[in-house]
């Protein structure tokens, strides 16, 4: 078992539905969102292309940022999703420092949605599901998965670009596009021919546009 | 053939990386960690942590027995290695037990640094490397009022931040003009000295400790060199760590700071390496022996000697100092290199005294080789990312420190696509 993601840049029209959806979902902080867009240019002046590329937590096969936990807050999971226990996080940063996704987030002891205005509703409704002062991250919506369900940027995605599911299981959909498609793995760790270093492995892989 | 015997000294995180790493490439090979402590493993990292009730509920162990089963590893407890002999390919414990190995690591961490301070035995000191010390230190503390911390790097910064939260009168005094001498420089310092400040606490920069003697009432008395003094009821020296080396005469081993190694975590001595706190090994940057005590270089060193244990060729890429300090809600983060004498770095810097936002980037030439920043909301795993991968800056730089383009945009240009090869 090992839950992974796969990203269609073929079908991603860079909506930001995902990033919104993540937010509505899991209440991040102003400045912490869990799942963003990002933009990359592809080609040479003038016959360029703006393209994006959604990111989240990668929940790597050989995560670092669990390896830093000095109090074993970050673990990974049997299926595979790298996770953060709130009781046992301190707040230390180690993890912020090592990953090279900048997945990772603080979750501020004193945050606004609107600067100077106070907390929205809805900010204080979603405040049981944090806790001030620890580091937060991709769950891959846990929540979601456990009671059987896709995590909120896969189910609100309206191009469809985002598929969820078991890469062990070769006849998961998301095994059978990484079969079928070319696709790349976002892993800046790994120099491209630079032997065996040890890797990150990512879960999200990306099809290419 | 009969299986290997690795045997590791130490149970930090070099330890348990390596025995990962190990286990990973020989499934059958036979695995053995020391600790001289004991108790299961845990990180000195989380110490501050603990004294400051961040962690309530228990003790935040590493990894349990159960762990350790699953890899098949003799954990064996309060087993302190006082000799290594190489030729017999055996150690010598405390207790006068010899234990035999093929391949042995040695990852027995650091031990604070003990300053020449005249009185410094008669009125008591505590330190916060190991778990017995956090105890004691919290037993002390149940009735004291008053502070004083020896030294404002990273432990001493996270101590006083721990105890200023519990109320209680904090004393800091370093011997450098700056806190965190070693990871910021001077400016960046001074914001982190206002914080510490705002919140109560006394720092005396640049005062060395002629003495210290305890008074009649029972305080601790602390007088400077030059002038000055204070008082405390408790005495804390948080002044640095060195490596804790087991004894290594009459071994080929060379000993600078550390146990010099090579790329490999290699002694230079068949059979024996070395990694983490107690390693001393290539820096990122100049290519020198550095002792790089921080718990990230420890996993990556740890990773290449067991796999390098194991007969996989892996090279160590080099360390990178770093931290990262959350107090009372300022972060500050500093990457790589803050000075680096007889080179010429381009320093692109911007700053918000009102907002307390501070913002540093080093370049050597096009590329990024050192950040630090307090209360800004820059990724600091990126920064690192860029720095590591040596990523051509050029036209990055000022846009950067202008907000023009965020810092995701040298990092998406830096990634390779693997499937557009």
């Amino acid at each position: 078992m090992k839950y992974g993601m796969v990203i269609d840049l073929k079908k991603c029209i860079g909506c930001y539905g995902c990033q919104i959806f993540c937010r509505a979902e899991n209440a991040t902080p102003p400045g912490g969102a869990w799942s963003r867009v990002l933009f990359y240019e592809l080609g040479q002046y003038p016959d360029i292309k703006k393209m994006p590329l959604p990111v989240l937590c990668m929940h790597c096969e050989n995560p670092v940022c669990v390896d830093v936990c000095p109090t074993g807050a970050s673990q990974k999971r049997a299926d595979g999703i790298v996770t953060i226990n709130s009781k046992k996080c301190t707040g230390c940063l180690n993890c912020l420092l090592v990953c090279p996704y900048g997945a990772r987030h603080m979750y501020p002891k004193k945050s606004e949605y609107f600067p100077g205005q106070g907390q929205t509703p809805y900010e204080k409704a979603s405040k049981r599901k944090h806790k001030p002062g620890t580091v937060e991250k991709c769950n891959f919506c846990l929540p979601r998965v456990e009671k059987g369900l896709k995590p909120a940027c896969v189910g609100n995605c309206m191009a469809k670009a985002r598929y969820f599911g078991d890469l062990d299981d070769p006849n998961s959909e998301v095994s059978m596009l990484i079969r079928e498609r070319k696709f790349f793995q976002v892993e800046p760790a790994v120099k491209p021919g630079a032997g065996k270093k040890p890797e990150l492995h990512p879960s999200v892989y990306y099809l290419l546009p | 053939m009969a299986n290997t015997k690795h045997l590791i000294i130490g149970s930090g995180a070099a330890a348990l990386s390596a025995l990962g790493q190990i286990r990973k490439f020989k499934p059958d090979d036979e695995i053995k960690l020391l600790t001289m402590e004991d108790c299961l493993p845990y990180s000195p990292a989380s110490l501050p942590y603990l004294l400051a009730g961040k962690i309530k509920k228990r003790i935040p162990w590493l990894r349990d027995k159960k762990y350790f089963k699953r890899m098949k590893t003799t954990f064996a407890t309060g087993k302190e290695v006082v000799q290594v002999q190489p030729e017999a390919k055996q150690v010598i414990y405390r207790d006068g037990g010899v234990e035999h190995y093929d391949n042995l690591l040695i990852a027995s961490g650091a031990e604070p640094i003990k300053p020449p301070i005249k009185g410094l035995d008669k009125v008591g000191v505590h330190t916060l490397r190991t778990l017995a010390d956090c105890r004691a230190l919290q037993e002390a503390l149940r009735d004291a009022k008053k502070v004083a911390i020896l030294g404002a790097g990273l432990v001493g910064i996270k101590i006083a931040a721990a105890l200023l939260e519990k109320r209680y009168q904090v004393d800091i005094i370093e011997s450098e003009n700056a806190v965190l001498p070693l990871y910021f420089d001077e400016e960046a310092g001074t914001y982190i000295h206002e914080i510490f400040v705002g919140h109560q606490a006394n720092i005396f920069t640049g005062k060395t400790v002629a003495g210290v003697s305890r008074q009649k009432n029972g305080k601790i008395y602390i007088e400077f060199d030059g002038s000055g003094s204070t008082t405390a009821d408790v005495l804390i020296n948080a002044v640095g760590v060195r490596s804790r080396i087991p004894a290594l005469d009459a071994t080929k081993i060379k000993v600078n700071r550390g146990i010099l190694v090579d790329a490999e975590m290699k002694t230079g001595v068949e059979g024996v390496y070395a990694a983490g706190d107690v390693a001393e090994a290539a820096c990122f940057f100049t290519g020198k022996a550095v002792v790089n005590a921080i718990i990230s270089s420890a996993i990556a060193q740890g990773s290449v000697a067991g796999a390098n244990m194991s007969g996989q060729s892996v090279s160590y890429e080099g360390g990178i100092a770093m931290t990262a300090v959350d107090i009372f809600d300022n972060s500050a983060f500093s990457i790589g290199l803050i000075n680096a004498p007889g080179k010429s770095l381009k320093i692109i810097k911007e700053k918000d005294d009102a907002k307390r936002k501070f913002k540093k980037l080093i370049f050597d030439g096009d590329r990024l080789v050192g950040a630090m920043f307090i209360n800004e909301t820059m990724d600091p795993g990126i920064i690192r990312h860029l720095i590591k991968k040596r990523v051509d800056m050029a036209t990055y730089k000022q846009a950067l420190i202008d907000r023009v383009r965020p810092l995701t945009d040298p990092w998406l240009a830096s990634l390779r696509f693997s499937g557009e090869k």
